[in-house]
């Protein structure tokens, strides 16, 4: 290699973007050539000191401006599928409109409108209160709660990730929900199952339950997929608890070494 | 499940997923705004304006990109939209800097936060191009090839850029501990 290739190269060393075989003649020539060398030294002295600054934490703010967001977004997707169903509703009774029916039709308004008035004024006397909106969003979130457990109790994996995304659409959910989703975690057939209750799991972190059931359960997975998930979810949750487990795993020989080398990482993040 | 997998499936419909990335992705980014705009608040609302846009523009997802470079090339445009509506109340380069660690006090200072505010203050000097392009090398996890295809330029050009704008660093941290050094004597 000539100066030229390997001033070219300095940025591949300063991030390490280089091949074993191409590292070596590098090395070789920096070894022998002192302007490259300084060279090196000066850049590699200036991306170290980088290092220094500091990782800064965002406010409790931004996480609960994008949560609430995330509902929103949630809420509107959820209320979405229903919208086709009842256009397509009203589109075939008002389609293909023609004399014989317009009486019908115009009959059909009258009574739509008289219910319409009839409705609002019910509601201006009576009214939805805010304790009303409670309770209907309470037995939605219920209703979700049972979907979810019926499904993961299907024999079709197919419906058990249905009922794992029924789970993910509970704001608060219940032990009951948890332990299903944990059980599945530990013991679903399904690598795909056991991916999707894992990171359903992620979004209830905030319960204790769900950070030990995580850490237990990583002693007990085989698949390597789902190893890797697991410790990235612990480093994301920066559970340190976790370390004594991932250091279980590294002892295991029968342990795939992409796992170990994750396992390795997860606990260098989470002891510094 | 891979960041690719998840964004793939917020994609599809599950938006929930969208939080599994926002926990994964919310400090690194905020640091990349926060380095770039030296302004807290600032990095908050460009971290909150991404993962809007995310949302917004999900179903342009293809997964051609790896998700980060996609995330970040939606990070490059939320903050040339910042400095724009910024433009006229302040040129970047006046823009206050806040010290990046957040327990300040003069008596908490030690060598190496010292040492964060010399690097923090050289990084100001830098233009918002070489600063952009250093954060990506350095902190942001991507490749040069990855970082060429987010600026839409040649991969030569972008390491080109990281050797001048390291050296220009280190020259700027040169001189900046020479006049601190002149100014304690």
């Amino acid at each position: 290699m000539k100066c030229e290739d390997i001033r070219n190269r300095l940025p591949d060393a300063l991030t390490g973007e280089m091949e074993s075989a191409e590292r070596s003649s590098f090395d070789a020539h920096i070894a022998d050539c002192g302007a490259c060398g300084h060279e090196l030294r000066r850049l590699s002295e200036t991306w170290m000191r980088l290092g220094v600054l500091p990782t800064a934490q965002p406010s409790a703010a931004l996480s609960n401006r994008f949560y609430a967001m995330l509902e929103a977004e949630k809420a509107r997707a959820a209320d979405a599928p229903a919208l086709p169903g009842h256009t397509q509703r009203w589109k075939s009774l008002f389609q293909g409109a023609h004399p014989p029916r317009l009486a019908f039709q115009f009959g059909l308004g009258f009574v739509l409108l008289v219910a319409g008035i009839g409705g609002g004024f019910f509601l201006g006397t009576h009214g939805l209160s805010g304790g009303r909106i409670a309770d209907l969003s309470r037995e939605v979130q219920d209703m979700r709660q049972s979907m979810a457990l019926t499904l993961l109790g299907q024999s079709s994996s197919s419906e058990r990730l249905r009922g794992v995304g029924y789970s993910e659409r509970v704001g608060d959910p219940a032990p009951q929900t948890i332990e299903a989703l944990l059980r599945t975690l530990d013991t679903d057939p399904s690598v795909n199952v056991r991916l999707a209750a894992a990171d359903a799991l992620y979004l209830f972190a905030k319960n204790p339950a769900v950070k030990d059931g995580i850490v237990r359960s990583l002693s007990g997975q085989e698949s390597p997929i789902v190893q890797v998930a697991l410790i990235d979810l612990l480093v994301d949750l920066r559970e340190k608890r976790a370390v004594d487990s991932l250091r279980a795993l590294i002892d295991k020989s029968t342990l795939d070494p992409a796992v170990r080398k994750q396992a390795e990482n997860g606990i260098r993040q989470l002891t510094l | 499940m891979t960041d690719d997998a998840l964004m793939r499936a917020v994609r599809d419909g599950q938006v929930e997923k969208l939080a599994v990335l926002f926990e994964r992705h919310q400090v690194p980014l905020f640091n990349f705004f926060l380095r770039l705009t030296g302004n807290g608040a600032a990095g908050e609302d460009l971290v909150q304006d991404v993962f809007t846009r995310i949302l917004k523009y999900r179903a342009t997802y293809q997964g051609e990109d790896r998700f980060q470079v996609w995330m970040y090339k939606i990070a490059r445009n939320a903050h040339i939209d910042h400095l724009r509506k910024r433009k006229n109340a302040l040129p970047l380069d006046e823009l206050p800097l806040e010290p990046t660690g957040r327990e300040a006090g003069p008596e908490e200072r030690n060598e190496r936060r010292e040492e964060a505010e010399l690097v923090t203050k050289a990084l100001a000097e830098l233009s918002p191009k070489k600063k952009e392009i250093l954060m990506l090398s350095r902190f942001q996890n991507l490749k040069y090839r990855e970082i060429a295809d987010l600026l839409g330029c040649p991969v030569g050009t972008v390491k080109g850029l990281v050797h001048r704008t390291v050296a220009e660093l280190g020259e700027i941290i040169a001189r900046l501990t020479k006049e601190t050094c002149r100014h304690e004597m």
